[in-house]
């Protein structure tokens, strides 16, 4: 049953007597309510740090987790990346990780034997792209040594291909990974983001408190610089960072996304850096970049200070048709907030915002903008949890696992946590590390998908979301690349435009469903959609109702269309 | 050395100068001045009730000689006015006068004992001899002050500072039996313990065996603990060991150590605080919490200036704030601050804090509000000009946040945050060449003080990863490793320390004073430990002259690390 909203999106539920104008859409509590349903849903993942007492930095710095539709079926599946243990190698030689395949009815199988996906190594983080745009979406997955790129073969398997596309990496510590067209040449090339330059051999000895020996900080080590590789198109990749103007030895790169920030048709890219400066790469055309994050002012927090960046993401906030970005830190630094002012700048509202306030005392990974609650604007979920698995020994206000959160959007970029009032789900605290969100029963409202660092992974149903009205998108190039990866799209409801953009890669070592979600509130039909597509193409269609995913080839229109599977 | 310099009476009026003719003319004056015959009566009351005459002179006196507790020096009575002649006449030594009246205010004079006449002029006769370098005649003197400053009751900053002469006199001409058991006497007598050389031996026992914390740490740390244990301590020393085992890493320790203190001297504000500092430092801001919340419903201690105890609870509530918005709880916060503007209302510090809550709670106008004024009175101010340009930057008022930027890199340039509000300000207000120029500056500022802190990281770091390799057996590549931190980073001194103990520990004694001295030579002296462990090792050596000298050294020096350890805030 749908709650009556009067139009201009007066909130109809009073949960401390306070009613909101008409000017303020955001509501005081919500009965949205998300439930971890992991274990009934057959996800029963535990991740493997290896924690030791040498304390290796990679034992906390895990796991990735993404959601992708593997086989094409319109059901998205679930990957989620193991670790291992750099002291003991019968741990590490079990350590898989695993893919499930989502059996449309609330429930996934684990098909990882099946899948050719082996052990990889310590493994970080992983995202998806079909780059040879066959139809079916490959894999790569990053690791502390190595990472691996896995075709898909159509048939439910995947083969690694690594070696064969050179693109495996620079057998160091990879983190994240995006892919994005950079010069939309209708392949997507892949974006990888490298950390610092540990090694077992050359673990260092750190402590805190005074000699009780913890992890250590990124910068007792060397950065290392990320790797832009260029899809050539015929199943292979170059490496051309330095090319490119994205070649820097002064990021430790945890987080990457891309989005066109400026609107001027070419995808840029985002990297959260650990402890130093954030990068933005501006694409000045035909993916040539360059480093603008200090002038933009996304580079350093409010107070002129490199903070922890760690996972990140672009969304519109405040439905101005720019993209902003949103980057999470260690507590006591709040995660950053960077509103889009257009001309290539952007202003720190962290705690304009209400972010600051709710994110002072957590420690951020992963992150996604997304509507929860279908009333139209991006809300934000975080991923939180401590770096320091014996932080209470020298700490008495912080705790290795925390909360994480659920922040609400007002509609104007004021966001306020409503994670306390928002089900079971939100109310566990555990060592969270990557976020994914999607459509996992395709039911209309936004799931979420969590890897924790050593713990089992969860999967919050969303419960509620939809009782508002909502629209998924699934968009298939032609000309552009197959996945639509960088396209715009702008749903028009009841005059407001909302601004989607597709992106395979975000948050942290991980990476959203594709498809592009829209909440309409009340509204039943959407007066216009309008696809920017990466190739230049524009794509409309008019008057779209509410309530079903939409499949959208390039040039042709609506494909497909089914309407959301009611629980 | 401190001196106490005899006033200059001219500007008192008090008396005609002439000069002294001998010793048996002369006595020793102290003056307390006050506005009102009252005031006068009653604190000459409290004397005669055994208060200590300097102290309430130091506490009431409106006089310049209230600094040195009223001292005037020594001079002859006919050299006074003669109402001040008829005043003293008959006053015997120790005892207090009458309430004199003098030149509108009201005075009491005490005529000081004949012992403290006579410490007086031998310790002054030995600071002569002593800035004239003729050490052994002022050893003479200092012997003789010491013996004077014995007889006196209570035993009290003159015994100090005659047995600190006696001792420098004695390490200038190299006699170092004879310094070592006077300085170690003086450490006692200062820092309020007669087992406080002890107390402090074992201190730096264990600091020298912070990065190897193995079984003979956990022995030396029961040693400490023990000594400290049997052994009463000011509340000084308390905290001034704390403060150097912070400094030195062993935070437990100096909990531990503040808790103990705090248990001790359970009505001690200056105790409690530092408890709270080092809790707050020490990233637990719950206990730290805990105790300021506990200090600011402590009594005041008698006597002191409601003036400086305003102050201070002014302090103690703006610490509570400062916590209270790091723990996102800004309502609390915001009300302890304006708890502490209730004190002391032209509190720059309480009203910043105040503007940083709001600024935190998404209010800059708010905090603006807060920030101008302070900024408007004080224009030298850089923590005020920031803030009024970070509030309107955040504001979108970016030709104001680049003008407060601007006043405050015109007091400091180096100003990080400052550097960054104006480039930030400037390329908003489309000014891109000049914000570019700020923006170079703020990055190559940024960078240096990050390498800075990265350094200090490192630093610690490798010198955590040496030791470990000699608590995992492997002493060799610990002094490899140690070697190797010295070649990166050859102007600190902690891995000379660290390598010289690892070589210690091995039975390398030759080599420990090798690197020892090395670490001297080079200019580098941590303070009081090298010394110390210089000492040791000569010790082991059998070059007893050797290990006296530095023996003697160590203790000079420590005393001045404990002295600086108790003005730092832990900050």
């Amino acid at each position: 049953m749908r709650v009556a909203m009067l139009p201009g999106f007066i909130a109809a539920f009073i949960i401390v007597g306070v009613m909101t104008s008409v000017s303020s859409a955001w509501q005081q509590g919500t009965t949205v309510v998300f439930s971890n349903v992991a274990a009934q849903a057959g996800i029963n993942f535990k991740h493997e740090n290896g924690a030791s007492p040498q304390k290796f930095m990679p034992e906390t710095m895990g796991a990735g987790a993404l959601i992708f539709d593997y086989d094409n079926d319109g059901w998205p599946d679930i990957f989620l990346v193991n670790g291992g243990s750099f002291v003991d190698s019968k741990v590490a030689a079990v350590a898989r990780h695993r893919l499930y395949h989502n059996n449309r009815n609330a429930t996934f199988t684990d098909v990882t034997a099946a899948s050719g996906i082996g052990v990889s190594g310590f493994a970080m983080g992983a995202c998806s792209a079909d780059y040879d745009n066959d139809g079916f979406p490959d894999l790569y997955v990053t690791g502390v040594t190595s990472n691996k790129l896995y075709h898909n073969n159509g048939r439910g398997g995947f083969v690694d291909v690594t070696a064969k596309a050179g693109a495996g990496g620079a057998g160091v510590w990879s983190s994240s990974c995006a892919f994005g067209d950079i010069d939309n040449d209708g392949n997507v090339d892949l974006f990888v983001t490298n950390y610092v330059d540990f090694t077992v051999e050359n673990n260092k000895y750190c402590t805190a408190g005074g000699g009780v020996r913890t992890y250590c900080h990124p910068n007792v080590y060397h950065p290392l610089p990320s790797i832009l590789y260029h899809n050539n198109g015929d199943g292979t990749f170059s490496d051309i960072t330095k090319e490119a103007g994205v070649y820097r030895t002064d990021g430790n790169g945890l987080g990457v996304v891309f989005g066109d920030y400026d609107n001027d048709g070419w995808t840029d890219i985002y990297v959260a850096n650990d402890s130093v400066p954030n990068f933005l790469f501006h694409n000045k055309g035909k993916g040539i970049f360059e480093e603008v994050g200090f002038r933009a002012g996304v580079a350093v927090g409010a107070e002129g200070r490199p903070l922890a960046g760690m996972g990140t993401d672009m969304g519109d906030i405040n439905g101005d048709g720019l993209l902003d970005i949103f980057v999470t830190n260690l507590d006591k630094e709040t995660h950053s907030l960077f509103r889009n002012m257009g001309k290539g700048l952007f202003a720190n509202v962290t705690f304009e915002s209400g972010v600051g306030q709710a994110t002072l005392p957590f420690v951020g990974f992963g992150a996604a903008f997304f509507d929860y609650d279908n009333d139209g604007d991006l809300d934000l979920a975080i991923a939180d949890g401590d770096i320091i698995d014996n932080v209470k020994l020298f700490r008495d206000n912080t705790t290795y696992e925390q909360r994480n959160l659920l922040l609400q959007n007002d509609g104007s970029g004021r966001f306020h946590d409503v994670g306390p009032t928002s089900g079971p789900g939100f109310a566990l605290k555990k060592v969270s590390r990557t976020l994914a969100v999607g459509d996992l029963d395709n039911d209309g409202d936004l799931d979420i998908l969590i890897g924790n660092n050593g713990q089992t992974a969860d999967l919050l149903r969303n419960d509620g979301g939809n009782r508002s009205n909502a629209l998924l998108i699934r968009t298939v190039g032609v000309k552009s690349n197959r996945d639509g990866i960088g396209a715009r799209l702008k749903l028009t409801v009841n005059g407001k435009v909302l601004l989607r953009h597709i992106k395979a890669g975000s948050s942290y070592q991980g990476q959203n469903d594709l498809r592009a979600h829209f909440g309409l509130g009340t509204a039943k039909m959407a007066e216009r959609l309008e696809i920017l597509w990466p190739s230049g193409t524009v794509d409309s269609v008019e008057n779209v109702e509410a309530n079903q995913i939409l499949t959208i080839s390039e040039g042709r229109g609506v494909t497909a269309k089914e309407p959301f599977r009611k629980n | 050395m401190k001196r106490f310099f005899p006033l200059l009476l001219l500007a008192l009026g008090l008396f005609i100068p002439s000069i002294v003719r001998s010793q048996d003319e002369l006595i020793g004056l102290r003056l307390i001045e006050v506005h009102t015959e009252s005031d006068a009566a009653g604190i000459r009351a409290q004397i005669q009730s055994g208060a200590s005459f300097e102290a309430l002179a130091k506490a009431h006196s409106v006089h310049a000689s209230a600094s040195a507790g009223g001292y005037l020096g020594l001079l002859q009575l006919s050299d006074l006015k003669p109402e001040l002649q008829r005043a003293l006449n008959g006053l015997a030594p120790g005892r207090i006068s009458a309430v004199t009246p003098l030149d509108g205010e009201f005075a009491l004079f005490q005529r000081l004992s004949m012992d403290e006449v006579n410490w007086v002029v031998s310790n002054d006769a030995g600071i002569q001899a002593f800035d004239q370098r003729r050490y052994d005649a002022a050893a003479q003197s200092f012997q003789q002050a010491v013996q004077y400053a014995e007889k006196l009751t209570p035993v009290d900053y003159r015994l100090e500072e005659s047995l600190h002469g006696l001792a420098e006199s004695y390490r200038l001409q190299k006699k170092y039996n004879e310094a070592e058991p006077v300085y170690r006497r003086y450490i006692a007598a200062h820092w309020g313990g007669s087992s406080a050389p002890e107390v402090l031996d074992r201190c730096a026992a264990l600091i020298a065996v912070t990065y190897f914390r193995d079984s003979s740490f956990d022995e030396t740390l029961r040693k400490f603990q023990e000594a400290v244990n049997r052994s009463p301590m000011g509340e000084d020393l308390y905290q001034a060991i704390s403060a150097t085992f912070f400094k030195a890493q062993l935070i437990p320790e100096a909990e531990a150590l503040m808790v103990r203190a705090a248990e001790l001297f359970p009505a001690s504000k200056d105790v409690h605080f530092h408890l709270a500092q080092l809790y707050l430092v020490s990233s637990k801001p719950m206990k730290a919490l805990e105790v300021f919340e506990q200090l600011s419903r402590m009594k005041a201690p008698a006597g002191i200036d409601p003036a400086v105890d305003r102050l201070q609870q002014s302090v103690v509530y703006q610490k509570i704030g400062s916590i209270r918005a790091e723990l996102a709880d800004f309502e609390q916060a915001a009300s302890a601050y304006k708890k502490a503007l209730e004190f002391t209302p032209d509190s720059s510090e309480a009203r910043l804090g105040l503007g940083d809550v709001y600024l935190r709670e998404g209010k800059p106008d708010d905090a603006l509000a807060e920030y101008g004024p302070v900024a408007a009175a004080a224009p030298q101010s850089i923590p005020a000009q920031f803030r009024v340009a970070d509030a309107n930057l955040r504001l979108g008022n970016y030709p104001e946040a680049a003008t407060a930027a601007a006043r405050a890199l015109a007091i400091d340039p180096k100003h990080q945050r400052a550097r960054y509000i104006r480039a930030t300000a400037l390329l908003r207000m489309d000014r891109k060449e000049e914000g570019d120029k700020e923006l170079e500056l703020y990055r190559n500022l940024e960078a240096e003080n990050r390498a800075e802190t990265d350094r200090g990281r490192n630093v610690v770091v490798l010198n955590r990863g040496a030791a470990g390799k000699f608590l995992e057996g492997k002493p060799e590549e610990a002094i490899d490793m140690f070697r190797k931190i010295i070649e990166t980073y050859p102007d600190v001194s902690s891995q000379y320390l660290n390598l010289g103990m690892t070589q210690s520990k091995l039975g390398r004694h030759q080599a420990a004073v090798d690197t020892f001295q090395k670490m001297l030579s080079l200019g580098m002296d941590d303070g009081f430990l090298v010394y110390w462990n210089l000492s040791q090792e000569y010790r082991i050596l059998g070059d007893m002259d050797a290990s006296r000298r530095h023996e003697v050294v160590y203790l000079q020096n420590l005393d001045v690390a404990l002295r600086d350890a108790l003005d730092w805030n832990l900050e």
